[in-house]
């Protein structure tokens, strides 16, 4: 699978996760136990995607190039 | 409270000072950065700095907002930041493309970007600018409200319409000097991107600021902000209300959409972006700072809470708690916080909304009617004016709805505008199927809808509208009511109209794609887009040929005509040449058809970067800068191409879009591969610091290490001269005194020589312990810099000379090891202190006669390259180790051989880490060549800096010594230096004066120069060997009657005067010499020397006997074959037979009287 693929795949995923957990159905379960729980779960969801975020830019500039191409084929 | 106070009075002041000198710094700062310094423009190209502008996404309504919202909604306000972050982890995907193609197609706004992918098309152009600045302009005005808003609660004095005016006065020059400076399409704005980041950290300090005074100051820390909480009353939480799930997913998905569709986003992120790389480090850092921002938000909002202060003054809550805490310059530097959003959103959304309203709104305006045309040449004027004009235009909407709307509502209002440019955007740029009509039919209904169910009902509450019109519908049409089209209820304002909005522009979209079919030219255009990048007029290997008939000047100059309307006559030119070179025709006079097409679409696309996709296309197909012939024969030409490479066209782009791809990949592995390049180096540089550090502490080490042995050195050496002594008075007395009582007793006489030879022993290893001293000591001087040099002008010769005469004592317990010296004549003299030379000569001499058991030490002297002397000593001893060559001249290292103990040699290991300090004092170099098993030889050079001409060789030699009556010159020749400094002293204590040859060829040079009285002369020399030399002495008529005596183990004259075998009688030698030189010197030659009788070639004219005893037969050691005269000393002849010498004819017996003391010594007894 070309490597641009594969990245898009990866943040596509990325993005699903995280996307769910800020959805309604988990969030709302946070939410009902109260605004502490509820801050918690944003923090925590919101550390995570800068953290995703981060892995995934140091990921694209290693020096063996992994994590990143352009479109192979064609 | 009194300062307060006092500081309170001067606040409307303070405030507008304030004001004034940051503006007046955001000026500076971008006037500064404009200038494009060095460190102007590292700042600009950091990747930090564009991530940090994103944060323009923060405005004023965010700042003061968002604690507003937490107070009312809770927890819904992190939606609107948490959309970002979301939506920041597909920007490697949506953000680079478009800076791809902003890069390819010089787009300079969004709506330029729709244009540009939508056939060029004015209209779907024209749309989203209107859109924009429908949508936008009220958000502006949200921004003068809060300056204006905040001014008062601040002062407590209304700042009125006057001090409106001076704030949009001020953005407005901000602006234009920050964002519109110039029309150049190669021009981005670095000062904009600049403040916008240094407006980004003002805005955190002073949230970050006022957050900790409330959690620390005001309350006890973040459990006492809770526990008031509690008390006051929570804040509302989501999930009680079962519409809040959808607010907060209506929120969650406009606030992503926001974070890169609106137009100031879009500008900073897209068109600003210096760099494509930089996307990676924004992608984590500015959802990073939007955490960091809403950091203190949920405390200062439960603390407001806790205090409960009304529902309307939630919004200035991060003022009002300073205000009210009597903290007036807390207050003041959140309003500059404040202002610093709100000004960075101001000038950077006026910047783009101005861009896309002149090239998309006015230009096509001013096109039509011929009146206009003026305008055309003075675009940049009308884009300041444009600014003006929208930043007037959002002071007009604030002054008259601005007490309507709460902050937050207008803010969702401008996100849900902005969410419109979704649709297209992404169809655009990822799809292939979108059509031009499609995506007009999508922007405009989209943002109708958006107007009618969201704008509509906000005038409805302002009272420009009636009031019952959002509900009830227009005409009592209920199905158009804006809250619930089409009867939709049970949505809330703004999730209904983000619904309604979306889906008719999606539906739209969809709709007029399927319904009309895009043209070629669109149908290119997508195939780019969707590739990412423009297609670049490239010439491959199998281009046809075409003929170069097209005058270019005759182009350049219809090109010119065309875009004179909007440059000046020298912009216009300036920017054509550079097309022109871009496209590889500088110089050229004509160009291909070919050519000229790809001249045609660079000017367009740079035309592009001022003007738009849309205007920039019209602008170049208004005149005829391809004429109808020659768009046939490029028709033509395309058509063969495509016939020649029997390919279709769609499988030709798919391989050109392979090879660029494949170009990209390359390019951005040598952009990585450069990064990781500079990183590495940058961990070297850091390493390199580290061990310079290192190295430092060494060498503090090494000086303090040095310091110690030199004091410990020096207080052994007092108590080791008396041990050393008194162990000497003791063997002597010992050896005086009580040996002898012992010599009678056997048993005393043994103890006796043990005891000697234990007193030996301690007065040996004292001298060694001395020497280990002395060695340290010189070290550490000259570590230490302490050492005195006495230099002086030294003939390297006479240094190696002495040395090697020194060395020669150390010989006589090695028969089968030869010592010999090859000196180069005409060295340069080398300035040097003596002694400190001569100990590394010695030294080195010394370790190459210690190691080497048989064979050769070949001593060199010779010129080195680059200047300077050389001088080497090479020896056949067991050679170094490669390991240990270098390490060699470390202290205290011996190379080992087998055992450490039992073959560690003798020495202290200092004496080579001396020479390296004193060959390296006089910056030379010391090192060692060896083969193992094969012996080594060690090397000096000596530069030039260090040396001077020489006086002469041969005058040096021979220079007659200061004092006394001149003496008689004996001249030494001999290639053994022992042999020749054994005459050499022998001759001076005699009397003479000497000077010394090591050779046949040295020995004429001295000879010519110093005129010496007699030569002794060794046959055996390597070089010119002495019967040469002695053929050439007498060749020559000044030096033809100089005495010479052969000293030699070869029995014979060749052609000298006298001759003598080695080991050579001292007696006679000087015996002869003074005869030589005095008692023959009044006879004729001939008398002398016999003609020759013998057939032994070369065989001896005379015959000089040794000391008495030597020989008891002398007549065998004459030998049969010589004829000629024996000289035979008087105190001799006695004790020899000379009977059969005087009987025979062919000899000459002569018997030489004796010196005196030779007399007095032959008649002491036992001699």
């Amino acid at each position: 699978m070309p490597r641009s693929i594969r990245r898009t795949t990866l943040l596509a995923a990325l993005f699903g996760a995280f996307g769910l957990l800020l959805a309604w159905p988990l969030l709302s379960l946070a939410f009902e136990a109260g605004l502490g729980a509820g801050a918690a779960y944003v923090l925590a969801v919101w550390l995570a995607m800068i953290v995703a975020a981060y892995l995934v830019s140091r990921a694209s500039c290693r020096p063996d190039g992994a994590g990143r191409g352009p479109q192979e084929g064609g | 409270m009194d300062a307060g106070r006092g500081a309170s009075d001067l606040l409307p002041l303070l405030a507008v000072v304030a004001l004034a000198a940051y503006a007046t710094g955001l000026f500076a700062l971008a006037q500064w950065v404009e200038r494009r310094g060095p460190a102007a423009r590292r700042l600009v190209a950091h990747p930090a700095t564009y991530a940090l502008s994103l944060s323009v996404y923060c405005t004023a309504w965010t700042y003061y907002g968002s604690v507003g919202m937490a107070t009312t909604s809770g927890l819904l306000f992190t939606a609107l930041f948490l959309g970002p972050s979301l939506g920041a982890l597909l920007w490697w995907t949506v953000l680079s493309r478009c800076i791809r193609l902003k890069n390819a197609f010089h787009l300079t706004s969004i709506a330029d970007l729709l244009a540009a992918r939508f056939g060029k098309s004015p209209g779907v152009a024209a749309l989203a600018a209107g859109g924009a600045l429908v949508g936008l302009t009220p958000y502006i005005a949200l921004q003068l409200k809060s300056v204006i808003g905040t001014f008062a609660i601040l002062t407590g004095v209304s700042g009125g319409d006057a001090l409106a005016l001076g704030v949009c006065l001020a953005m407005t020059i901000l602006t234009i000097a920050c964002g519109a400076r110039r029309l150049d399409p190669y021009e981005r704005h670095p000062g904009l991107v600049a403040v916008a980041a240094a407006d980004a950290l003002v805005k955190l300090a002073a949230l970050t600021a006022v957050g900790l005074f409330v959690v620390f100051v005001l309350g006890d820390g973040p459990l006492d902000i809770l526990n008031r909480a509690s008390a006051g009353g929570e804040l509302p939480a989501l999930g009680r209300e079962q519409g809040n799930y959808l607010l907060w997913t209506t929120y969650l998905v406009l606030a992503m959409a926001a974070s890169f569709m609106l137009p100031r986003q879009f500008h900073l992120a897209v068109v600003e972006n210096a760099d494509e790389g930089h996307v990676r480090t924004a992608q984590w850092l500015f959802p990073l700072y939007l955490l960091a921002i809403n950091l203190f938000v949920l405390p200062i909002a439960l603390y407001g809470r806790s205090l409960a202060l009304p529902a309307g003054s939630a919004d200035t809550l991060v003022l009002d708690l300073p205000l009210g805490a009597g903290r007036p310059m807390l207050a003041l530097f959140v309003f500059l916080g404040g202002f610093s959003a709100a000004a960075t959103m101001v000038m950077v959304s006026t910047t783009a909304l101005a861009t896309m309203a002149t090239n998309h709104l006015l230009l096509p305006l001013i096109n039509r009617p011929p009146a206009l045309a003026f305008l055309r040449r003075r675009l940049l004027m009308c884009r300041w004016a444009v600014i003006a004009g929208i930043i007037g235009l959002a002071f007009a909407f604030e002054r008259h709805f601005g007490h309507t709307a709460m902050l937050a509502g207008l803010g969702m209002i401008s996100f849900a505008a902005a969410l419109q440019f979704v649709p297209p955007v992404l169809a655009g740029v990822f799809g292939r199927g979108a059509s031009t009509r499609g995506a007009a039919l999508g922007l405009g209904g989209g943002f109708s809808v958006w107007f009618w169910t969201l704008v509509v009902p906000t005038m409805a509450r302002a009272g420009w509208l009636p009031p019952d019109l959002p509900a009830r519908g227009p005409f009592g049409l209920s199905f158009l009511a804006p809250e619930h089209l089409l009867g939709l209820t049970g949505l809330d304002p703004l999730s209904h109209g983000v619904f309604w909005s979306l889906l008719a522009n999606i539906g739209l979209l969809t709709f007029g794609s399927l319904l009309f079919e895009q043209s070629e030219a669109e149908r290119r255009l997508s195939e780019e887009f969707v590739r990412g990048h423009a297609v670049r007029p490239v010439r491959p290997a199998c281009w046809p040929e075409t003929p170069a008939d097209i005058e270019l000047s005759g182009k350049r100059a219809i090109i010119l005509s065309l875009i004179a309307d909007y440059f000046s006559p020298l912009a216009a030119a300036t920017l054509v040449d550079r097309c022109i070179a871009t496209a590889g025709l500088a110089g050229r006079e004509r160009i291909t058809v070919l050519e000229l097409a790809a001249l045609h679409k660079a000017v367009e696309t740079v035309l592009s970067g001022s003007l738009g996709a849309a205007a920039a296309h019209r602008a170049m197909n208004r005149g005829t800068v391809v004429s109808f012939d020659e768009s046939a024969s490029l028709s033509e030409i395309y058509g063969r191409l495509m016939a020649e490479l029997k390919l279709p066209p769609a499988e030709l782009i798919a391989k050109i879009d392979y090879h660029r791809e494949r170009e990209a990949f390359m390019r951005r592995q040598s952009q990585e591969l450069e990064a990781c390049v500079a990183e590495r180096t940058s961990d070297l540089k850091a390493k390199a610091a580290e061990l310079t550090r290192a190295n430092a502490r060494l060498r503090e080490l090494d000086r303090l290490k040095s310091a110690f042995l030199s004091s410990v050195s020096h207080e052994l050496r007092t108590p080791l001269t008396s041990i050393l002594g008194f162990s000497k008075l003791l063997s002597r007395d010992f050896a005086r005194h009580f040996a002898p009582l012992a010599a009678g007793e056997q048993g005393l006489s043994a103890r006796a020589g043990r005891m000697a030879e234990n007193l030996r022993i301690i007065s040996q290893e004292g001298e060694r312990l001395t020497r280990l001293i002395n060695d340290v000591l010189d070290l550490s001087r000259i570590e230490e810099g302490r050492l005195v040099w006495r230099d002086s002008a030294l003939s390297l010769g006479a240094l190696v000379n002495e040395a090697v005469a020194a060395t020669a004592g150390l010989l006589s317990g090695k028969p089968h090891l030869r010592l010999c010296m090859e000196l180069a004549p005409g060295l340069p003299e080398v300035l040097a202190d003596r002694d400190r030379l001569l100990q590394v000569l010695l030294n080195i001499l010394n370790n190459a006669v210690k190691f080497t058991a048989a064979g050769e030490i070949r001593v060199r002297t010779g010129p080195a390259d680059g200047g300077g002397v050389r001088l080497s000593v090479k020896d056949t001893g067991p050679g170094i180790p490669a390991e240990a060559r270098e390490r060699v001249f470390d202290e205290f290292y011996q190379v080992v051989r087998g055992d450490t103990l039992l073959n560690k040699p003798e020495g202290t290991g200092l004496g080579l880490a001396i020479c390296r300090q004193i060959i390296e004092h006089y910056a030379g170099r010391i090192w060692v060549e060896s083969e193992s098993g094969r012996g080594c030889e060690f090397v000096i050079e000596l530069p030039a800096e260090a040396t001077r001409p020489a006086r002469g060789p041969a005058a040096e030699r021979c220079a007659p010594p200061a004092d006394g009556p001149r003496r008689p010159l004996v001249l030494v020749v001999d290639d053994d230096p022992a042999v020749r400094r054994y005459l050499v002293r022998l001759l001076t204590d005699a009397g003479y004066a000497t000077a010394e040859a090591g050779d046949g060829e040295e020995a004429l040079a001295v000879a010519r120069a110093c005129r010496p009285d007699l030569v002794t002369m060794d046959l055996m020399m390597p070089g010119m060997d002495g019967r040469t030399a002695i053929a050439r002495l007498r060749a020559g008529p000044e030096l033809a009657r100089v005495p010479v005596i052969v000293v030699s183990v070869l029995s014979e004259t060749a052609g000298a005067d006298a001759a003598l075998t080695k080991p050579v009688d001292e007696n006679l030698l000087l015996g002869t010499v003074r005869r030589l030189l005095e008692g023959f010197a009044d006879l004729p030659q001939h008398d002398l020397l016999a003609p020759e009788r013998s057939e032994r070639a070369g065989a001896a004219r005379f015959f000089l006997f040794p000391e008495a005893g030597g020989l008891p037969e002398p007549a065998a050691e004459v030998g049969e074959d010589f004829s000629g005269a024996v000289l035979v000393p008087a105190h001799s002849a006695g004790s020899l037979d000379l009977a059969r010498l005087a009987a025979r004819p062919d000899l000459q017996l002569v018997i030489m009287p004796d010196e005196p003391e030779q007399a007095e010594a032959c008649r002491t007894p036992g001699f």
